[in-house]
């Protein structure tokens, strides 16, 4: 569960506006009632024969029940995308099957018997699909997956039916929002059969510049054109930002509102989620544009590791939240600002 | 309570969602559910499909009796009252029944992707999974609780014990 690091601290694919890419499929066991119509030591007991089944499968996977890690562990499993928020505010008969990286995650015993998920850097939902189809076939052979040829996977929730796939990019579109662009452009998202939402939390408000694009439909399309629409849509939103972005980056309040975030990330003692978040995006941006010089990668990393669960996880406990903006500055300073960050120490 | 998004239309529908580093609760309208691409989660729809078709349906079965999913024991009213089927199997029993609510959510009633590969097995049922005996959970408890011990969770870890205890209580 806490590997010695992460798939977002890939540095060889990081992409200038698609962050990462996720892919899941949906599943449940045929002849078995849905997870919540199963008593907990039911769950248990079925998720403990998956579990053993896929660890003969791919003896590096590691399994967790839940309830065995405290609620800042939990959390911040979601925080990094590695569980959907649905899944951790679970409260009992639920099991998570990772690989050492963490970028395949098997969730087991929330809304359905079964959902496999997997994140790849940049752009690459089909990438991230096709990751899961290998435990996708060996646990349909070994527990045979409900499955009708009319109405697909037949899963606990009617939208859920069809594929039963969900994709999603996760893409930061500063110059976007910014020039106010993307209220218009939700429609045409949505006749691709595709919804945009914040990234972070609950979706509603937008933190970081990021959002998240997924494919809405499972019926009368295929998982291939399901993650095609999402890519080709994504493709588009980059060449809009893009374009937007020429026309901003010469702006002379924003390359002051850069090199004012570049000052404060580097001498903040405390730094709260949003504000980081909010910096970090400015540097992003003033990166890609020439402006400031900063490793892509790690402000990567950072828009992820700097969510308040996940600074509780640098200690191994849960912080106050002044302790945790001491400890988010610390980090930022530590992660971009190495020369500096060595010589105050 | 009114829907955070909008905040004009009331709020029907609540989500667990992880808000700031915590689980918590958001509340939206079917509307902002919809448009947010919390489709997901079946109560997002602006109307339940399932709950029409089952008071028409009652009318009609009122006095016969109600046929019931194999597998689950599930009757079509036990899926209106929910919201959601029992079991896989529901859907094949009660199909025409559905059908009406697929077509809401869905618009397409066609499933056009990849079906799964079954390979030789396809002609052998799936066969139901074996209850686990009491011996085997107590064993998956014990290594439970030795983490537990390990993690200096010894909250938990005397939870175990008395459960384990329960489970050898039984086998006597
Ligand atoms: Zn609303
Ligand atoms: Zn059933």
């Amino acid at each position: 569960m806490m590997g010695a690091w992460y798939w977002f601290e890939d540095a060889e694919n990081a992409d200038p506006i698609a962050l990462f890419s996720i892919a899941r499929r949906i599943r449940n066991i045929d002849g078995l009632p849905f997870p919540v119509r199963l008593k907990p030591d039911e769950k248990d007991a079925l998720n403990r024969r998956i579990a053993a089944a896929l660890s003969q499968f791919d003896g590096s996977l590691t399994a967790t029940s839940m309830r065995l890690l405290y609620p800042y562990q939990t959390a911040a499993l979601a925080e990094r995308f590695t569980v959907s928020p649905g899944f951790a505010a679970a409260t009992e008969g639920t099991a998570l099957i990772t690989s050492e990286n963490e970028d395949l995650s098997i969730m087991l015993g929330d809304e359905d018997h079964v959902r496999l998920q997997a994140v790849a850097p940049g752009l690459q939902p089909e990438a991230a699909l096709q990751r899961t189809a290998p435990y996708d076939a060996f646990l349909n052979r070994t527990f045979r997956f409900a499955f009708d040829s009319k109405l697909g996977y037949l899963n606990r929730s009617p939208a859920n039916i069809g594929t039963g796939m969900r994709a999603s990019v996760v893409l930061h579109l500063p110059a976007l929002s910014r020039a106010g662009a993307l209220p218009a452009l939700s429609s045409a998202v949505a006749s691709l059969g595709l919804s945009i939402k914040g990234a972070y939390g609950d979706g509603l408000s937008v933190k970081g510049d990021l959002y998240r694009i997924s494919n809405k439909l499972t019926m009368g399309i295929s998982e291939e054109e399901a993650v095609g629409n999402l890519k080709s849509m994504c493709l588009q939103l980059a060449t809009k930002e893009r374009r937007t972005a020429e026309t901003l980056a010469a702006d002379i309040r924003l390359r002051d509102r850069i090199q004012r975030a570049s000052s404060v990330l580097a001498g903040a003692v405390l730094l709260t989620t949003n504000e980081a978040l909010e910096l970090l995006s400015l540097i992003r941006f003033g990166a890609l544009y020439g402006q400031c010089d900063f490793d892509l990668s790690a402000v990567n990393m950072l828009l992820i590791t700097v969510q308040p669960a996940n600074i509780n996880c640098l200690v191994g406990a849960r912080l106050s939240a002044s302790e945790r903006d001491e400890l988010r500055a610390k980090l930022v300073r530590k992660k971009l600002f190495p020369a500096e960050d060595a010589q105050k120490e | 309570m009114l829907c955070q998004n909008c905040r004009t239309r009331d709020a029907g529908i609540h989500l667990k969602h992880i808000v700031n580093g915590e689980a918590g609760e958001i509340h939206l309208c079917a509307q902002c559910a919809a448009t947010l691409g919390y489709s997901d989660i079946f109560s997002g729809f602006p109307l339940d499909p399932f709950h029409l078709t089952a008071a028409s349906v009652q009318m009609k079965t009122l006095g016969s009796r109600q046929q019931r999913c194999e597998v689950c024991g599930f009757t079509f009213d036990d899926i209106a009252r929910t919201l959601s089927p029992g079991c896989p199997n529901c859907y094949r029993v009660f199909r025409s029944k559905i059908a009406p609510a697929i077509v809401k959510l869905h618009g397409r009633t066609v499933f056009k992707g990849t079906p799964p590969d079954n390979g030789a097995a396809d002609s052998a049922p799936p066969s139901p999974p074996k209850t686990e005996t009491n011996a085997e959970k107590a064993a998956a408890l014990r290594e439970e609780m030795r983490e537990a011990v390990e993690r200096e969770d010894f909250e938990r870890a005397g939870e175990l014990r008395d459960e384990i205890r329960r489970l050898q209580k039984e086998e006597e």
